[in-house]
């Protein structure tokens, strides 16, 4: 003789509804909620959803699963919306339909980051980088790529991707939502660090063609930065100002003005 | 935050850019290496006696005092309104059909002249059986080197096609002294928003005397007849593209050649790939101009943030990784 004690979660009710205790020897879906509907008047026309150890308790479900101890065990309920009596006799398809399973392939690679909210161009990207990092050679094996040939580098590539983002999952208890928002960071890292490597780049620029037009032009230099600002930037015009005065200082040196 | 032109700095205007850039480096390459004769021009010693005539093509392609450098430097850049105007390279266009009319022109005007005013001076001599007839060089002998002419049309080009954005009034009387009567417009200096390109051309014009003032009033000349399209040829006429590219951007043409050269040696590859290559290179043109742009907001952004101190900076790095 086991029991089976039934906790409610009622999700209009805010009062807590007592435990009701159930003891058989042999339990059924349908009886268990029969004796629920009956027990309390309250729930007569509300649809219940039961739900053990995480997982609802549907058809499916075998009752020999339960794991008492002490002869006791727990099931939640959870009260939902009233229904109508029709709907109250197909109450069963309603819990069965609830897990459903996709007949579409299992989404692999990069494409995982499409439901994270990603848009296809920053998949795009990202697997372009990847590819370039991981030198996978577009078409250089292969001159002409027919469909089929296409179609497993394809996978192939994805296969490579999904190895790399379950790498770099944390093992120590870290998960895919964790190894995916790692990998969004790695990329927007890469993304960034491109232009300011160019940014860098472009600073010495600036400041060689800013202290070559001081050192040439002179004083001519220094009537273009006051006339228009917008044709400098700001240090290319601090680097016309030290090239102006290095000009100065070669004409003293060499007696110009004495 | 002066800024002299609506436009600001070189954006979208890629011919006035090089114009520039060009031009300042001639000049400083024939200051530096002292090659100033090369690009003078007159008639008696030079073209008489040593047939230079190459230098009907390399007079206008540099100046050679700073005044004058400064000047046309700043009329290009004001200039870069008729580059929004015309388009690129139409505008390449133009300044290329200037430059050779005007050239000719020049040489034509002064070499003629002065024989003209020899040939006057010697009919008269001759007429009143008086002796003594040399020749002599007139002021029409030797012009200042310098894109002056080429200026001078583009200056006739402006002030026809360009409009007027705004104009002010300069009153030249006191305003509160006897109010009912003080309309008069002898009183008042009316100046619109070419003003300044006005006073910048005079100042060419006389900078250096008759040698820049026959070559300007010759340049207004031909702008004149362009503008009422009396210049044969120089409506319809445009540089072919590749050289018009070659010019705006000489280093990406190279690039693209190696890479095509380099492409030649690597045998056989897929159309995927050439494809790409070429999608991107087109976006890339399209893109570069927006990009340089962006980049210039950005670096200039960059310039003007305060320099973080070392404390602070190790401390975002850690405050980064922490996260």
């Amino acid at each position: 003789m086991n029991t089976i004690i039934v906790r409610f979660i009622d999700s209009n009710k805010g009062e807590q509804i007592t435990d009701l205790e159930i003891s058989d020897t042999v339990f059924h879906l349908g009886n268990i909620k029969k004796t629920i509907r009956e027990k309390i008047d309250f729930a007569s026309n509300k649809r219940l959803k039961l739900i053990y150890n995480g997982r609802v308790i549907n058809d499916k479900f075998k009752f020999t699963d339960l794991k008492f101890t002490d002869h006791k065990c727990y099931i939640h309920c959870v009260i939902g919306e009233t229904l109508t009596i029709k709907q109250l006799n197909e109450e069963n398809e309603l819990d069965n339909e609830e897990i459903k399973q996709t007949t579409q392939p299992q989404v692999i690679g990069f494409d995982r980051l499409l439901q994270q909210g990603f848009s296809q161009q920053d998949i795009d990207q990202l697997r372009s980088q990847f590819e370039n990092i991981h030198n996978i050679d577009r078409s250089s094996d292969q001159p002409i790529n027919d469909l089929e040939e296409e179609e497993q580098r394809q996978n192939y590539i994805r296969q490579l991707e999904e190895r790399w983002i379950e790498s770099t999952v944390n093992p120590s208890g870290g998960t895919t939502t964790r190894a995916t928002a790692e990998d969004e960071q790695n990329g927007e890292t890469v993304t960034h660090n491109v232009p300011s490597a160019e940014l860098e780049e472009n600073h010495n620029k600036d400041l060689l063609i800013g202290l070559m037009i001081g050192v040439f032009l002179g004083i001519v230099a220094g009537l273009f930065v006051i006339c228009d600002d917008s044709i400098f930037n700001k240090r290319q015009k601090m680097a016309i100002t030290a090239g102006i005065f290095v000009n100065f200082s070669m004409a003293i040196v060499r007696g110009q003005w004495i | 935050m002066p800024q002299i032109t609506p436009i600001k700095g070189f954006i979208n205007t890629p011919v006035t850019k090089k114009v520039v850039i060009f031009s300042t480096i001639i000049t400083i390459l024939v200051s530096i290496f002292q090659i100033k004769y090369l690009f003078t021009l007159s008639i008696d010693p030079l073209i008489l006696e040593y047939n230079q005539f190459w230098r009907i093509l390399t007079f206008q392609l540099s100046v050679i005092n700073e005044s004058d450098y400064l000047l046309t430097m700043i009329l290009w850049f004001h200039f870069k309104n008729l580059e929004r105007f015309y388009g690129s390279q139409k505008y390449l266009s133009l300044i290329l059909i200037l430059s050779i009319y005007n050239g000719v022109v020049t040489f034509l005007i002064m070499s003629l002249g002065q024989l003209l005013i020899n040939f006057i001076d010697y009919f008269i001599l001759t007429t009143f059986k008086l002796n003594g007839y040399t020749y002599f060089t007139t002021i029409l002998n030797s012009i200042v080197p310098g894109p002056i002419g080429i200026l001078s049309s583009l200056y006739i080009c402006f002030g026809t096609y360009i409009p007027i954005s705004y104009q002010f009034k300069i009153l030249l009387s006191n305003p509160f002294k006897n109010n009912q009567e003080n309309h008069s417009n002898s009183k008042e200096l009316l100046l619109t928003d070419h003003f300044q390109i006005h006073i910048l051309y005079t100042l060419l014009l006389f900078n250096n005397g008759f040698k820049s003032f026959v070559p300007s009033l010759i340049g207004l000349f031909i702008g004149k007849l362009y503008t009422s399209e009396l210049l044969p040829g120089s409506k319809s006429w445009l540089l072919p593209t590749t050289l018009f590219k070659i010019f705006i951007n000489p280093f990406k043409i190279l690039n693209n050649i190696i890479n095509l050269i380099r492409r030649r040696f690597n045998g056989y590859q897929s159309i995927n790939q050439i494809i790409d290559d070429e999608d991107q290179n087109e976006e890339s043109n399209e893109r570069e101009e927006i990009v340089d742009d962006m980049r210039n907001n950005e670096s200039e952004i960059r310039a003007e943030t305060p320099v973080r101190p070392l404390a602070s900076q190790f401390l975002d790095t850690f405050r980064t990784r922490g996260d």
